[in-house]
């Protein structure tokens, strides 16, 4: 379980982030929505443990963020960060393979292996295998950095992972492609936080959903509860419809004008 | 892609030692493959025959033997902080010799020469030889600190700023060391201008022994360090969130490459491109894993500076080549081809 507490968090004296709680239990996936400079990248920073929390509580399972050692941090959740650009030739078998060091040494074991193998066929990726990976397009570049961060928490229990706004530039299918594996993942019990820009994807793949203005939270629950027309005019300062569609289990958003 | 790294190292291994050899034979005095079988054979006890004159054994084991041995040692300790300087700077053009690295170690030398007066009196002894590379060391030491500290803006590395941080300090290093040379005594001069051209000529085992274990802790320490620098190719964020300790492996890596470049261009001068060569040679066959490049760095650069020394001093006999021309020669186009290359991928 995820338990973030009273979290604020400060640049100089600016104040970026005011006083978040909240709580994700295994099995669930949160997304966190708001508009630019809301404080998603922070929040997801301090969650990671890249930015050390001064103010307020992170709990992993019970414990305490700060009394992770390195390799067990890397060993309970993993990132999906948002530019990942590989400077030297590796191919798409030894990228995923690297998802794996927190477990070996100098060689990976059998069991490192095995778990490559199920991940790059979970994912789709295994007739990639040999590619290099610049060569591939952005879609499929995507989907390896997935593959290689869920083979870094594939066998461990009441693991994290963290994605910050995993379809940014893909197109439709690879959008759902790649939500779709975030989604099995909270499915099979790991807990998946994900920022996302798309409040209709927020709404049709997240369990609960987190929505920030700056700093501040503005609502969280399940998407039925938070998705309306009047969170969204205070987040996003938009006029939006919405429409209730056949097979949905949430009406859609649709931007319809800016509020003055 | 082949991926088998212990049959790959086994070949790199086996081709050092045929270079080794050939290295040993070829010269002013020649040795046939025969008579350097009955020498080995003969001093180690295992054979009774005498093929070989004495001239021959004295010209082996106190001229060519610790210079080949000490081109092997240079060579490997080169290529493998090369590749692992490159592996933290996220760029293959990261060459100690193109950044300014090796020309601070020069310049450091240089000030021991002139300035460290009466400790370097006992030069020629053994101490002479370990504060010189102690002082090199420094001088790799500090310009790598300056050069990161240039280069790197927000964990990403800027190339033009680390190329030009090479130029200027390249330039500035040379300016001093010229300063030095108006300062020093006629022999003083001689040892300086010695370390800005490289070379293998001064090989003695005392030379030999005096640098080798600055060379071997690298030698041994850096290939440790593949993983993390693996990992660190993806992004030093990417890398922490992978469980690698970030800083940690950057101190270690600067302070394993910069003994290893230390301790070579206190014996033997700047010796320049073989660092960017023999790791591209390598990421070009067989992919950039770390694990495999830095070994192999060090295996195909002990050869290659072996084959660069044996050419320089063959190719004009009796006369003998500065190393730096032939691994220049070498070297130099294909960094071309590199920047080529480089240019060609951000255009695309």
């Amino acid at each position: 379980m995820i338990s973030v507490q009273n979290v604020s968090h400060s640049a100089g004296k600016k104040l970026i982030l005011d006083n978040v709680s909240f709580e994700v239990k295994p099995g669930e996936m949160l997304a966190i929505i708001g508009a630019n400079g809301a404080g998603k990248s922070t929040l997801l920073k301090l969650l990671c443990r890249e930015t050390i929390t001064v103010t307020g509580s992170i709990y992993f399972n019970r414990r305490h963020i700060d009394l992770y050692s390195i390799k067990e941090l890397a060993q309970l959740r993993s990132v999906l960060t948002q530019h990942n650009t590989v400077s030297i030739l590796f191919t798409v078998k030894e990228l995923v393979l690297m998802g794996r060091y927190p477990y070996f040494e100098n060689q990976p074991s059998a069991n490192d292996i095995e778990v490559v193998n199920k991940v790059m066929n979970e994912t789709g990726i295994t007739h990639l295998a040999g590619r290099d990976y610049n060569t591939l397009s952005g879609g499929e570049q995507q989907r390896v950095q997935l593959a290689r961060v869920i083979a870094q928490i594939y066998d461990r229990p009441n693991a994290i992972l963290f994605l910050d706004e995993p379809t940014n530039g893909l197109d439709l299918l690879y959008q759902q492609q790649i939500l779709q594996l975030a989604r099995d993942m909270a499915n099979s019990g790991y807990m998946v936080v994900s920022i996302l820009h798309d409040i209709n994807f927020a709404a049709r793949f997240a369990d609960q959903i987190l929505i920030l203005k700056n700093g501040k939270t503005v609502a969280f629950g399940p998407p039925l509860e938070v998705v309306n027309c009047e969170n969204i005019h205070i987040a996003f300062n938009i006029k939006v419809k919405l429409i209730e569609c056949e097979g949905f289990k949430c009406p859609l958003v649709i931007p319809s004008g800016i509020l003055v | 892609m082949f991926k088998n790294h212990k049959l790959i190292l086994t070949v790199l291994t086996l081709f050092l030692i045929a270079v080794v050899i050939a290295s040993v034979c070829i010269g002013a005095v020649h040795i046939s493959l025969a008579q350097f079988w009955s020498i080995l054979t003969y001093y180690t006890g295992l054979g009774k025959e005498m093929l070989f004159n004495s001239q021959q054994t004295a010209v082996l084991f106190s001229l060519r033997l610790p210079r080949v041995f000490l081109g092997v040692i240079i060579g490997a300790a080169l290529a493998i902080s090369g590749a692992s300087l490159q592996g933290l700077f996220r760029n293959p053009l990261a060459e100690p010799g193109l950044i300014g690295i090796s020309s601070g170690a020069t310049l450091f030398a240089a000030l021991m020469i002139v300035f460290g007066g009466r400790l370097l009196n006992t030069i020629g002894s053994i101490y002479g030889y370990y504060a010189l590379a102690l002082a090199a060391f420094l001088g790799a030491f500090i310009t790598t600190l300056t050069v990161y500290r240039l280069a790197i803006h927000q964990g990403k590395t800027v190339i033009t700023a680390l190329l030009l941080t090479g130029i200027a300090i390249n330039a500035l290093a040379f300016a001093f060391t010229g300063l030095l040379t108006y300062l020093s005594t006629d022999e003083q001069l001689r040892n300086i201008t010695f370390w800005s051209l490289g070379s293998l000529g001064g090989a003695s085992w005392l030379s030999f022994s005096s640098v080798l274990p600055f060379i071997l802790v690298p030698l041994f320490g850096l290939p440790l360090m593949a993983k993390a620098l693996n990992g660190i190719s993806l992004g030093e964020v990417q890398a922490g969130h992978m469980g690698i300790n970030v800083n940690r492996t950057k101190r270690t890596v600067i302070i394993l490459a910069t003994m290893a470049v230390g301790a070579s261009v206190a014996v033997a001068g700047v010796i320049s491109f073989i660092g960017l060569v023999i790791p591209h040679i390598l990421r070009m066959a067989f992919g950039s894993d770390h694990r495999l490049v830095l070994p192999g760095s060090a295996i195909l650069g002990a050869t290659a500076l072996t084959l660069a020394d044996l050419i320089s001093r063959t190719i004009v006999a009796p006369a003998e080549l500065p190393i730096g021309i032939v691994t220049a020669l070498g070297g130099s186009p294909v960094f071309i081809y590199m920047i080529i290359s480089q240019l060609k991928k951000q255009n695309l």
